[in-house]
């Protein structure tokens, strides 16, 4: 076998400020679990203060209490390195890893924006606002945000979305992370990103953390189908190669605890061949606009 | 967004400013309880006891010392508080570390007050400055806050 690599042996090197940082995190996490049934015991002597009691129980169950507790064990049980699926903020499992592209960020972007994508705005206080009035009050609101998953421990480098009925509570929608450098798919595919692509169907609560937030359509395939099909639309010069089985089939949950099912079939769209306006045209794939199946042994 | 004492390109994260704003109001609600005292001193003062027995029977001047210190005392901690969460504000770790220590040293207290005494913790009583302290707590030990501070101080180096 050839040497493998030098790989940091051992343990890491723990600093007393990170065990510090540790603790205080886990005891503001108990203390939180202790706050909720001080509230709970004290709403039960009030009478029809009892309702704005219960809003505040939900809200600090939902957005302090679950969270905490959740990052706390998920960075216990869940592995950080590449399983196919992204993370939420809390450390949970969130949408599949269901689709791969070759090519610069330039070529990307043109790409998503011919085939009629636009991109979501980050989440900031004031967007936030504007997608809860906009569903709400059913108005359009094109570049709604996404809610951030991490991958290679880093939120999205950015995601597009399209509208559907014009609000923002359902969705096709679809987050893009740089993959680090020189790192691989599982099998050896070299791509330059892993992107996530889902439909929101409603809005509604995760079943994990109570939060409100979008319901997914558990039929990932479909949504992927949906983003290659638009792009191999838009930019005929894509090179599709299609990886059979790149995660065995499976059913199981998001970060918000809906149902997830796939064929497991990995879309690598590579936009090498794309020409970009203004550039000089790069070099153009003798095979643009066909598709390559990589199937497994059998 | 936050002003220009962020250090760095360091975004302040929300969590560091809700904890900073909880900080605040929990000095504000010391400088109440203070003002509180001030307004009915003589009753205050006739509350304390040295040697179970009253004090102001028997010296009110220095049952009036004895207060005045201890609120002098109690007024300084406040603002030494609030200087403390300037610093967490403009990303200091170890700020933020004795912060938490406060806000963890008082909800341990509470706590054991709660389990082992049987202390009632309601509204009336103390159910609010826990609920700060732990909210305190729960902000500024949040993974925001940690890289926050440790961002600011790289970029300080």
């Amino acid at each position: 076998m050839p040497e493998t690599p030098a790989v940091p042996s051992g343990r890491r090197r723990v600093s007393p400020g990170a065990v510090l940082d540790g603790f205080f995190f886990v005891l503001a996490g108990l203390a939180s679990v202790w706050l909720a049934v001080l509230l709970a015991t004290e709403s039960l002597g009030l009478g029809w203060g009892l309702l704005w009691f219960a809003v505040l129980f939900w809200a600090l169950l939902a957005y302090l209490v679950l969270p905490r507790l959740h990052r706390i064990l998920t960075r216990l049980y869940v592995p950080d390195y590449f399983i196919g699926r992204t993370r939420t903020s809390d450390g949970l499992l969130g949408d599949p890893v269901n689709l791969a592209v070759i090519g610069s960020a330039e070529q990307l972007h043109a790409a998503l924006a011919a085939a009629g994508w636009n991109r979501a705005d980050d989440v900031t206080l004031a967007s936030s606002w504007r997608i809860v009035t906009a569903t709400v009050r059913r108005r359009s609101y094109l570049r709604a945000p996404v809610s951030p998953l991490l991958l290679f421990d880093r939120v999205q480098d950015f995601a597009y979305q399209q509208e559907v009925a014009n609000n923002p509570a359902k969705r096709h929608h679809v987050r893009f992370w740089r993959c680090p450098d020189g790192w691989m798919l599982p099998g050896g595919h070299r791509v330059d990103w892993v992107a996530a692509g889902t439909f929101d169907r409603a809005v509604g609560l995760s079943l994990f953390t109570l939060q409100v937030t979008h319901k997914i359509d558990e039929h990932t395939d479909i949504e992927r189908d949906h983003v290659v099909a638009s792009i191999r639309r838009a930019v005929p010069q894509t090179r599709l190669v299609l990886i059979r089985d790149f995660a065995t089939g499976y059913h199981s949950r998001n970060g918000g605890g809906d149902n997830i099912q796939t064929d497991g079939d990995l879309p690598v769209i590579d936009l090498r061949g794309m020409p970009l306006i203004g550039t000089p045209p790069g070099t153009a794939l003798p095979d643009g606009g066909t598709v390559i199946e990589l199937t497994g042994l059998s | 967004m936050t002003g220009t004492v962020a250090p760095g390109r360091v975004e302040r994260p929300p969590s560091v400013i809700g904890g900073v704003l909880l900080m605040w109001v929990r000095a504000l609600t010391g400088g109440f309880a203070i003002l509180t005292v001030v307004l009915s001193w003589d009753s205050f003062v006739g509350t304390i006891v040295v040697n179970g027995e009253k004090l102001a029977r028997s010296d009110p001047q220095a049952a009036g010392a004895v207060l005045g210190w201890l609120l002098a005392a109690y007024g300084l901690y406040l603002v030494l508080y609030l200087g403390l969460a300037v610093l967490v504000f403009t990303g200091h770790n170890w700020a933020r570390v004795v912060a938490m220590s406060f806000a963890s040293v008082s909800i341990l207290l509470s706590f054991a007050d709660y389990a082992l005494n049987g202390a009632q913790i309601t509204l009336r009583t103390s159910l609010v400055s826990v609920t700060i302290d732990i909210l305190i707590l729960l902000a500024l030990s949040s993974t925001q806050a940690r890289h926050y501070a440790r961002a600011a101080r790289a970029s300080r180096a």
